[in-house]
């Protein structure tokens, strides 16, 4: 007991770094990976061009409790001037449904309903756009843009999620800073 | 000592009994003193013009306390109430008052308190709505309004409080429990007379469903209120907007309370460290869901777990700074902090971080008697990384410590192991938002329109002039906003004309800028401090408009939206301190010095509380 009280401060200095190599550890050991729903660009990716045609379809993973939406933006309105059909579907279970007939906006907004769907690694939900009638011959052009992007698209994938790293390093940072103030040091040269 | 004691408790009584004979007396005068019928049935004409439906009320310059309108409809339906009211010297003045027939609900309960004339309801006929307006009736009987007994209790014992601290001689050694007493009475009056539900202030009810989630864990049911008051539903939730009379405000409260939704969902808990501002606030709401309280208790609860922490820890702050003890105390009373450690707000949490993290470095910059030892290590460590948790721009401040004089520690060496540490530290707090902004991972704001952080980043880089000139002009234009806001901001509640009167405003300006000028016993920050402060101060804020430019704006947008005037509230009290002049000399008796810094905020928060909040939500 008597060690402890003398040593109590080096003892929450070596906990919190114990803390931080056990997360450490255990997070390259597990290699815990998440869903990433990033844009169809990044900062360091060179342009795409990309041209879709009817129906199209997408598969996008989708984390839990990310969004509450995803969203489909489309290069003009020129869609908006022909009928077209967004559904999503999870394991084949249908979850949205649309009909847009003439819309305003070139946004899609898709719920997600969290009710219908048990995201347990993320949901993967598919999603497919039809048009009907005259639009058939309609392109939507998705482009990657390094500047000023006029559409996005959304896609997702799985990946280790090193950030989660930082649980470990933060805790031997704070350790490590606290640990020379245990000690009694010399005097002030 | 027995005796101050009694005299206190004596004071909590006649306290009490003044605010039970302000209910009985004061606002029931004219339903004990009047002998006309209580209730009145109110016979109305109708009359249509396009979809616009009038009601003309046969008022009869009766005198009405309470309007109550019975309806039945569908659909939310906005409806306006315009009558005249005679004002002084018999003046007839216009009044227009805006409300909703709300669907969730069948009645509408509208304080008057006048001799209204010339009344009429207009709404607009909607075919979906199918609203149908059933009776109207006065409504002139006695109410005793426990929300507003109790919250005139609070206020009396403020009052009595203030009085108290005068003949306690408002000892600068106390400003720290004088400034817990008051912040945590009108918190708790914001608290209490405020409807139990969200919207009230900035994204409170994205607040509310993080805190919700934080303990819960695997299939989870919402509560009706729950379900409610989230981001998704708040803006169709029974009441909202609508909710200006206690009548309402309880049918509100017994629908959210009435028990589970339908909605459930499946919670994994993983929780993020940026979720630790919510602390405060989920553990006094969950403690309070774990011994079954109703809905609408747990939810103030959270609210006064969360008051209470920013409560306690200011206090420690003012309390251990050794200058600018009442600067602190002005700035911390400021109606804006009020405001926000009543709510469902992590910005307490940055604010209290970073004061408190300030006044342990203003203490070793100034104090030779200070050492940095294991304690202060820890306390400072912490409060800034609880800050930086929540919102990682503020970690400018950090590196401040490594201006910690090197006498300060036991040896050089020591000072130079823990200022790589503190290096260290603060370049991990600021990778969790430099690395994913580089690495184009960080997601945008839709709210603000066409966004994208990586677009925007690589705008910025590739157009570096243009942007430093778009930052340097929107900064200086709105510079008097973003600071003068906080002096009058009560989030979204409603009838802030009298919280953002000119005169409330200026007063509580004036105030701080006569305590900046003459708090300044012993502020002797030397030069090279007092600009490492400022430059921590800036490069803050540069980081706070820059953040909100990659997130929250079009790309290449040629203004900065979505920056609050809040996220300035922590720089406050380091700013001030910095530029604070040292040659006027503060003659003032401490007495009365530490008076007029406490009274004023107190009274002029309590006076905006109760015509902003209490007379407008639970008369």
């Amino acid at each position: 007991m008597e060690t402890i009280k003398k040593h109590h401060k080096a003892i929450i200095a070596y906990t919190i770094i114990a803390f931080g190599i056990f997360a450490l550890i255990a997070i390259l050991i597990v290699k815990p990976s998440r869903i990433i729903l990033e844009e169809a660009y990044s900062f360091n990716q060179k342009p795409k061009l990309k041209t879709i045609e009817f129906p199209f379809s997408q598969t996008v993973n989708v984390p839990d409790k990310k969004l509450s939406f995803l969203e489909l933006r489309f290069e003009d309105d020129s869609i908006n001037q022909y009928q077209y059909t967004v559904t999503t579907t999870y394991k084949s279970t249908p979850v949205f449904s649309h009909v847009y007939d003439n819309e305003i906006s070139n946004i899609i907004r898709i719920p997600i309903d969290y009710s219908i769907i048990e995201p347990i690694e993320g949901g993967v939900f598919d999603i497919r756009i039809d048009c009907e009638g005259t639009c058939k011959n309609a392109k939507i052009e998705l482009y990657d843009i390094d500047g000023t992007p006029t559409i996005k698209s959304l896609y997702g994938y799985q990946k280790v999620d090193y950030g989660l790293l930082w649980y470990g390093l933060f805790p031997i940072a704070i350790g490590l800073t606290l640990l020379p103030l245990t000690k009694r040091g010399g005097k002030h040269e | 000592m027995n005796k101050k004691i009694y005299k206190y408790i004596i004071g909590i009584i006649v306290c009490l009994l003044l605010s039970i004979l302000t209910e009985i007396i004061g606002f029931n005068f004219k339903a004990i003193t009047s002998s006309d019928e209580k209730f009145q049935d109110v016979t109305f004409s109708e009359s249509h013009n396009g979809d616009e439906t009038t009601l003309k009320l046969s008022t009869d310059n009766r005198y009405i306390n309470k309007l109550i309108i019975e309806y039945q409809t569908s659909k939310d339906v906005n409806y306006s109430l315009n009558y005249s009211s005679s004002g002084l010297f018999n003046d007839e003045k216009t009044i227009t008052f805006e409300d909703i027939f709300d669907d969730s609900f069948n009645q509408s309960v509208i304080n008057l308190d006048c001799q209204p004339s010339n009344a009429i309801i207009v709404y607009k006929q909607s075919k979906t709505a199918q609203l149908e307006i059933k009776t109207i009736t006065i409504d002139n009987s006695f109410h005793f309004n426990i929300v507003r007994t109790i919250s005139v209790f609070l206020s009396f014992i403020l009052i009595f409080s203030l009085i108290c601290f005068y003949r306690n001689g408002f000892k600068t050694s106390k400003l720290h429990l004088y400034f817990a007493i008051v912040c945590s009475l009108l918190g708790a009056i914001i608290i209490i007379s405020q409807p139990s539900a969200t919207y009230f202030s900035f994204d409170d009810q994205i607040h509310f469903q993080n805190i919700i989630d934080l303990f819960h864990v695997g299939h989870t049911t919402y509560s009706i209120g729950e379900y409610q008051l989230i981001d998704s539903n708040v803006s169709n939730s029974a009441g909202h907007n609508s909710i200006d009379s206690i009548e309402e405000q309880r049918a509100q409260n017994e629908l959210f309370n009435s028990g589970d939704s339908d909605f459930s969902k499946n919670v994994t808990f993983a929780p993020t460290y940026n979720k630790i501002g919510y602390l405060p606030m989920a553990i006094g709401y969950h403690l309070a869901r774990l011994v079954n309280l109703p809905f609408t208790a747990c939810f103030k609860i959270g609210k006064i777990f969360n008051l209470l922490f920013y409560v306690l820890i200011m206090a420690y702050a003012i309390k251990t700074i050794k200058i600018g003890k009442r600067l602190l105390s002005v700035i911390a009373l400021i109606p804006a902090n009020i405001f926000l450690a009543s709510q469902y707000s992590y910005d307490p949490a940055v604010i209290i971080g970073i004061t408190v993290f300030v006044a342990h470095l203003i203490n070793l910059y100034l104090d030779k008697n200070t050492k940095f030892d294991f304690r202060i290590a820890v306390i400072m460590l912490a409060s800034i990384s609880y800050a930086c948790f929540v919102k990682a721009i503020y970690v400018p401040f950090l590196l401040l410590a490594l201006l910690i004089p090197k006498e300060r520690f036991d040896s050089k060496k020591q000072s130079h192991l823990v200022k790589i540490g503190i290096i260290v530290v603060a370049f991990l707090l600021s990778a969790t938002f430099i690395l994913p902004t580089i690495s184009g991972t960080m997601e945008s704001d839709s709210r603000g329109g066409n966004t994208s952080v990586s677009g925007q980043l690589s705008t910025v880089l590739s157009n570096p002039l243009d942007y430093a000139t778009l930052l340097g002009n929107t900064a200086i234009s709105q510079f008097s906003d973003m600071t003068m806001n906080n002096f009058s901001n009560y989030g979204y509640i409603v009838n802030q004309t009298t919280i953002s009167s000119t005169n409330f405003l200026y007063i509580l300006l004036i105030l701080l800028l006569f305590t900046f000028l003459t708090d300044n016993d012993e502020n002797n920050l030397i030069k090279k401090q007092r600009f490492a402060i400022l430059i921590a101060n800036l490069a803050t804020i540069l980081f706070i408009w820059t953040a909100l430019y990659l997130t929250f704006n079009p790309i290449g947008n040629n203004t900065i939206k979505g920056v609050q005037s809040r996220y300035f509230l922590p720089l406050f009290f380091p700013l001030l301190i910095c530029l604070q002049p040292k040659n006027i000399k503060n003659a003032i008796k401490p007495k009365t010095y530490n008076a007029i810094i406490i009274t004023i905020p107190a009274i002029i928060n309590l006076i905006t509380i109760i015509t902003s909040i209490l007379a407008v939500y639970s008369y």
